[in-house]
């Protein structure tokens, strides 16, 4: 009932609340991801921040709910667009990488899927050492990357300052760079 | 914690990060850690394009492309076809072992991806295609058996099926022995004369489109590229690399048979290296190294690779087909360049001592 997700989304103290709506994130966000590609666009317009936001639309609704609400559901979006993405990444996978492959900018449109599935199964492991380490920088890099949210709503969905979001993400982004592109340091 | 010291760097102006580092944090290790990753963050918000770009947002169209047919549980039934097993999954939709009750023999089926079924334009032009390419009976060329449409319009394609491995996945394990790769690159050869004869053009030559068979090398999927080719240029979006491509298709031009013997050349210089002749972290430089720049020779990463094969290579790899340089026959020249018959299977018995390399014309 939407009435009593709202609720259950204005209320979610922390991600974990909102875990029963992430399947249904995932389902809403892979329907729309294949709809995008049927669509007869010239270019990509969409962001993952549209796509979210639509997925909130449809799921929840704006009226009623509160801005941390909102950023409540937006981090469970993301985290969902990661598990949907990471499934269909390792699933793809069949193919070994030859040697001498060049490692692809993790946005570069050169429209490899192939390599672009390598590349998001590498960041998912290289993001769950990273959660051993800190937590909370998993989830600023979720939040930032795979749910494209803006810093102030990722500090509302996670608690803390933008200042903090801010030194979590270079530290997590530059972490994340060594791990995938620089080898051991 | 070095996370503190590295926020409190972050808030410092840099001049005065040192002080601050030897102040805050106490640990020798941890200051080397938080040094080292303020280096690395202030390098990602600099000048190299590759770096800036890391991390800074979702690619959703190319997210969307990886989503598109993954998912959907493999169906059980494929038209009359009997799922086996997949084969393996592509930009164009996945490959089925399947089995034929009708004719009572296994079949490949592919299942092209919901965007490719739906468009309408890209499945009329697929048909004509499909049509002209089940002509071809050639047997360095998988058969078309039926192209039809599932009760949910999936498009897909049965074939004859083939047990062995892509050449991709060979490749994957290291570059080939040297008349392996010539052998292969010839029966390529043999298959794509006979299909540019009928005017046929596969347009998409790579190792994933051949198959190592028992009988040889095989070649898949044509009809397919072209099709693809559609439906990328209406979208503005790549459907797979653009690595084997030649000159002429980076810049969408019609192209004829020597646009594959290109592709060919490409393969051919992968099998014999392990790398592609151009290298580049892909999207516009990758085309115009394509375009402008001299491959990396092959003798250099290989260099008991024997003159005339790196003759071929480099004919094959004429960047203007205008000219007639690019290799006309390819499988003929193959055979010159290492003085065997390419579809003999006395190959296999021959011991190092034939590898004379002489010109028979």
């Amino acid at each position: 009932m939407q009435v009593s997700r709202k609720a259950a989304v204005n209320e979610a103290a922390n991600l974990g609340e909102l875990d029963d709506l992430v399947p249904r994130i995932f389902d809403e966000l892979r329907a729309m991801a294949r709809r995008q590609l049927s669509r007869e666009h010239e270019r990509y317009t969409l962001q993952t921040t549209e796509l979210v936001h639509e997925a909130y639309l449809r799921l929840v609704g704006d009226d009623g709910v509160t801005r941390r609400g909102r950023a409540y559901f937006y981090a469970a979006a993301a985290r969902a667009m990661r598990q949907v993405l990471v499934d269909a990444a390792r699933r793809r996978n069949t193919v070994k990488r030859g040697s001498g492959d060049v490692v692809l900018s993790l946005d570069e449109r050169t429209g490899d899927v192939d390599a672009y599935a390598h590349e998001l199964v590498d960041l998912d492991v290289a993001m769950e050492e990273l959660e051993r380490r800190n937590p909370r920088f998993a989830r600023v890099v979720e939040c930032r990357f795979f749910g494209g949210m803006s810093v102030e709503d990722t500090a509302e969905a996670l608690g803390v300052s933008p200042r903090t979001v801010k030194s979590d993400w270079a530290m997590a982004r530059a972490w994340l760079y060594e791990a995938l592109r620089a080898g051991p340091a | 914690m070095i996370e503190r010291c590295f926020a409190a760097a972050l808030d410092t102006p840099p001049e005065a990060r040192d002080a601050l580092l030897d102040a805050e944090c106490h640990d020798d290790a941890a200051r080397a850690d938080v040094r080292r990753l303020l280096a690395r963050h202030e390098a990602l918000a600099g000048e190299a394009d590759d770096a800036r770009a890391f991390l800074t947002a979702l690619d959703v169209g190319r997210a969307a492309r990886l989503l598109d047919g993954d998912g959907a549980a493999d169906p059980p039934t494929i038209g009359r076809y009997e799922v086996i097993r997949p084969l393996g999954r592509g930009a164009t939709g996945v490959v089925y072992l399947a089995n034929d009750p009708v004719l009572r023999r296994r079949v490949a089926v592919k299942l092209l991806s919901p965007a490719l079924s739906a468009d309408v334009r890209a499945t009329r032009r697929f048909e004509q295609e499909a049509r002209a390419a089940s002509a071809l009976d050639h047997p360095r060329v998988v058969t078309l058996h039926e192209i039809s449409s599932t009760a949910d319009g999936r498009l897909y394609i049965s074939m004859a099926y083939h047990k062995g491995s892509t050449l991709r996945e060979r490749i994957a394990t290291g570059p080939l022995p040297i008349e392996d790769a010539v052998r292969i690159a010839a029966e390529v050869g043999e298959g794509l004369a006979a299909a540019h004869a009928k005017g046929i053009i596969h347009r998409d030559i790579k190792p994933e489109n051949i198959l190592l068979t028992d009988r040889g090398a095989c070649i898949v999927d044509f009809g397919i590229a072209k099709m693809t080719g559609e439906l990328q240029t209406r979208t503005g979006a790549a459907l797979g690399t653009a690595a084997y491509m030649s000159p002429e298709q980076t810049r969408g031009a019609d192209v004829d048979g020597r646009t594959d013997i290109w592709s060919l050349g490409v393969v051919l210089y992968e099998m014999l290296t392990g790398a592609r002749p151009f290298r580049s972290d892909g999207g516009d430089a990758l085309v115009y190294a394509i375009r402008h720049d001299a491959p990396v020779p092959v003798e250099r990463s290989r260099p008991d690779v024997p003159a005339a094969v790196a003759e071929l290579v480099g004919r094959c790899l004429e960047k203007d087909p205008v000219d007639n340089r690019r290799v006309r026959r390819a499988p003929s020249h193959c055979r010159a360049a290492h003085g065997r018959s390419p579809s003999s299977r006395s190959r296999r018995r021959a011991s190092s001592a034939n590898r004379r390399i002489s010109r028979r014309g």
